[in-house]
């Protein structure tokens, strides 16, 4: 009964007790290797590696389009995608790379996409609204200091918004960016700090500006 | 003037970390969603479970020396009888190489497609509709219906409700939607997919108007349409192998599927464009005589073919598919022609240019922007920008040096991204007469960039060498 084991999974991870079915290394931390070897012999194992990266995974892609039904079309195409190729799955680098390559393709794909084209032709004030969807509530009661925050990181390039987005949406370690960005972590690190003093400046320029 | 550079301390870096954290702590699943997600992941498993265990009991046979031996005469036998089976025009059924074809929508995979099994029809006091097709796939779910009375409106103004579906109590809106005044018929297209869809799931048309759906798998349907398959129609120009794959005709015309794959693997084959940009001819179709019959400059948007090992190279497609459509042929006619003109591709290219605006921002004035980056044997060079607009906004505009014609595949166009600061509107264009690239930006004059970086990301590349392909009109 795969249903009622993934509810027994939630449920025990609530109460910070160890999944049956899952092996786990003597000091009871998450071995991924290991689960993911038992996963690949045993697909109904899925469902661990699904509550590791679910968060992570909508979090990244929420953050990249930015509208939440956008986020979850792409999130469940994500999680189909790792279980189809999961069994072909071979050791190379680290697992959470992996997983984020096929998301960040899948949300480049869908930039590339015709239905993608098709959407910024709708009327600008419902795409407004539907755009907004889900979070301006969690924005706009928090603090000032998150708005300015907001307003600085949608001034960043793509590219600075996309590093970002890896570190604190997927929070993935500099090495795991590295393997996906194909650079390594040191450059990654430093160019995160240089987009922290970018932001930092853009922030206080709309400061000083009000 | 001059800009004192702040400085950046480690609690200043801690502080934005932590404000950072919070922020995108705000991205959060609603609860509902991620039980859906799991619940529909696990019919997947099973799936996914049954096809592992099915290629490994092949592997295992094919581990025994004696199966090998077997094996080997079998594919003999196999190739000895295909070779005496040689015949000009071979058929299959669509269903074996999982193209279907819908009306109204073309070609499509059978088994990644959801439709409806027989049209829904439904009214009120001056609305009719009818709810003609339902295609759901992994691109989205698309409506095809006809209606009657009243106008219709799918998406409103502020305030107004609009038009969407509802599964499991959550509510997904109609992304677009248009309507066909003569023929008054309309689509519909959501964003929802094969994944996110179950086989029942109501339609809100309007407030208080509710149509309830059900989709079947398309392999049980009755709509599904034979085609016939040619799997020796291909022909390979410039490293780029084109193939004839089907052909349907229907009340709307003659339809055919393209496909081409890459045999460079430096050709990121994302779209397929049988259109030369060149001179602007598309592809025509031909009688046996090689009189014209129809001619098709609109190229239809292309759809990607799934790969069989999709991650191993991320970044790159190898397979694409489009698909074309005439009138239909006169029925005296037994063999047509097909005739391509040109197929443009797309191919990486992850090269930056800098360029320095400088201060003085004045129409007319240019700017050092220097570079020379070699695409598919075409050099693509810049060396200065020029100041088109200076108010409020700045538009910039660069012009490559001509581009000289090239033996292999011409460079009719690229994309490229912005590396600094807020994202200006921005574009480019080929000028076939002068055969010159523009890339223009265009920034509100606060946000501009005294020196700033674009990367040219992908190259279009043409090949002009025609594709030809013949075949025999079925009975």
């Amino acid at each position: 009964m795969l249903r009622n084991d993934f509810q027994y999974v939630l449920i025990n991870r609530e109460n910070n007790m160890e999944h049956p079915g899952i092996d786990t290394n003597p000091t009871g931390k998450w071995n991924e290797e290991e689960l993911i070897k038992q996963a690949q012999d045993d697909l109904s194992k899925f469902d661990l590696i699904f509550e590791h990266y679910f968060d992570r995974v909508f979090a990244f892609v929420f953050s990249r389009t930015n509208n939440r039904q956008i986020a979850e079309d792409l999130t469940s195409q994500i999680f189909l995608k790792i279980l189809q190729a999961l069994p072909r799955y071979k050791n190379r680098g680290t697992f959470a790379a992996w997983v984020f390559k096929i998301a960040r393709n899948t949300v480049i794909d869908y930039y590339r996409s015709p239905f993608h084209k098709a959407t910024i032709s709708l009327n600008e004030f419902d795409a407004f609204e539907f755009h907004q969807q889900g979070r301006s509530h969690e924005i706009s009661t928090n603090s000032d200091r998150l708005i300015d925050l907001e307003r600085g990181l949608k001034q960043l390039s793509t590219k600075d918004q996309e590093l970002l987005s890896l570190r604190f949406a997927a929070s993935l370690s500099y090495k795991e960016i590295g393997e996906i960005k194909g650079k390594n972590p040191g450059a990654i690190k430093m160019a995160i700090h240089r987009i922290f003093r970018k932001l930092k400046e853009r922030m206080e320029r709309t400061n000083d500006r009000n | 003037m001059t800009e004192t550079r702040k400085t950046f301390t480690n609690n200043d870096k801690q502080a934005l970390e932590e404000l950072i954290k919070t922020y995108y702590s705000t991205y959060s699943a609603e609860p509902a969603y991620k039980l859906t997600l799991i619940n529909q992941l696990h019919s997947e498993i099973t799936a996914v479970s049954a096809k592992k265990n099915r290629e490994s009991t092949f592997m295992r046979m094919f581990s025994n020396p004696v199966m090998k031996w077997v094996a080997g005469v079998l594919v003999f036998v196999v190739l000895s009888l295909s070779i005496l089976a040689i015949n000009p025009v071979r058929e299959a059924i669509g269903k074996a190489l999982d193209i279907g074809y819908l009306e109204g929508i073309g070609f499509v995979r059978i088994s990644e497609t959801k439709v409806l099994n027989g049209t829904i029809n439904s009214d009120r006091i001056s609305q009719a509709i009818g709810i003609d097709q339902v295609v759901i796939n992994p691109s989205g779910t698309t409506i095809l219906f006809h209606s009657t009375g009243e106008r219709l409106m799918f998406t409103a103004t502020k305030g107004d409700p609009i038009s969407y579906i509802e599964v499991d109590n959550i509510n997904y809106p109609v992304k677009a939607w248009s309507w066909d005044e003569d023929n008054q018929k309309g689509v519909l297209d959501f964003s929802t997919t094969t994944l996110t869809m179950p086989s029942t799931f109501i339609l809100h048309i309007a407030p208080d108007w509710s149509i309830p759906i059900q989709v079947i798998p398309m392999s049980e349907s009755d709509t599904v349409q034979v085609v016939t398959i040619y799997p020796d129609l291909c022909q390979t120009q410039s490293g780029i192998e084109l193939c004839l794959q089907a052909f349907i005709a229907d009340t709307t015309g003659y339809h055919l599927l393209l496909n081409a794959s890459s045999l460079n693997p430096d050709f990121y084959l994302e779209t397929l464009t049988v259109i030369n940009p060149l001179t602007g001819e598309g592809a025509v179709l031909m009688d046996s005589s090689g009189n014209l019959l129809y001619e098709n400059n609109t190229s239809t948007p292309s759809f990607p073919i799934p790969h069989e090992t999709p991650y191993d190279n991320m970044d790159s497609l190898n397979e694409v598919s489009t698909s074309l459509s005439f009138s239909p042929p006169p029925q005296e006619e037994e063999r047509l022609t097909l005739l391509v003109s040109g197929l443009t591709v797309k191919t990486p290219v992850n090269k930056t240019i800098s360029c320095d605006v400088g201060d003085d921002l004045v129409v007319g004035r240019t700017f050092p922007c220097e570079t020379s980056i070699t695409i598919g044997a075409n050099e693509l060079s810049f060396h200065s920008g020029e100041i088109l607009q200076a108010q409020n906004r700045i538009r910039l505009l660069l012009v490559s040096d001509p581009i000289p014609a090239s033996h292999e595949m011409t460079l009719t166009g690229v994309d490229f991204e912005y590396l600094n600061g807020a994202l200006p509107l921005m574009g480019s264009s080929f000028n076939v007469q002068t055969r010159q690239l523009s890339l223009w930006l265009e920034q509100d004059s606060a946000n501009i960039d005294r020196s700033f970086d674009i990367r040219i990301t992908y190259g279009y590349l043409t090949i002009e060498e025609p594709f030809q392909f013949t075949w025999a009109i079925q009975p």
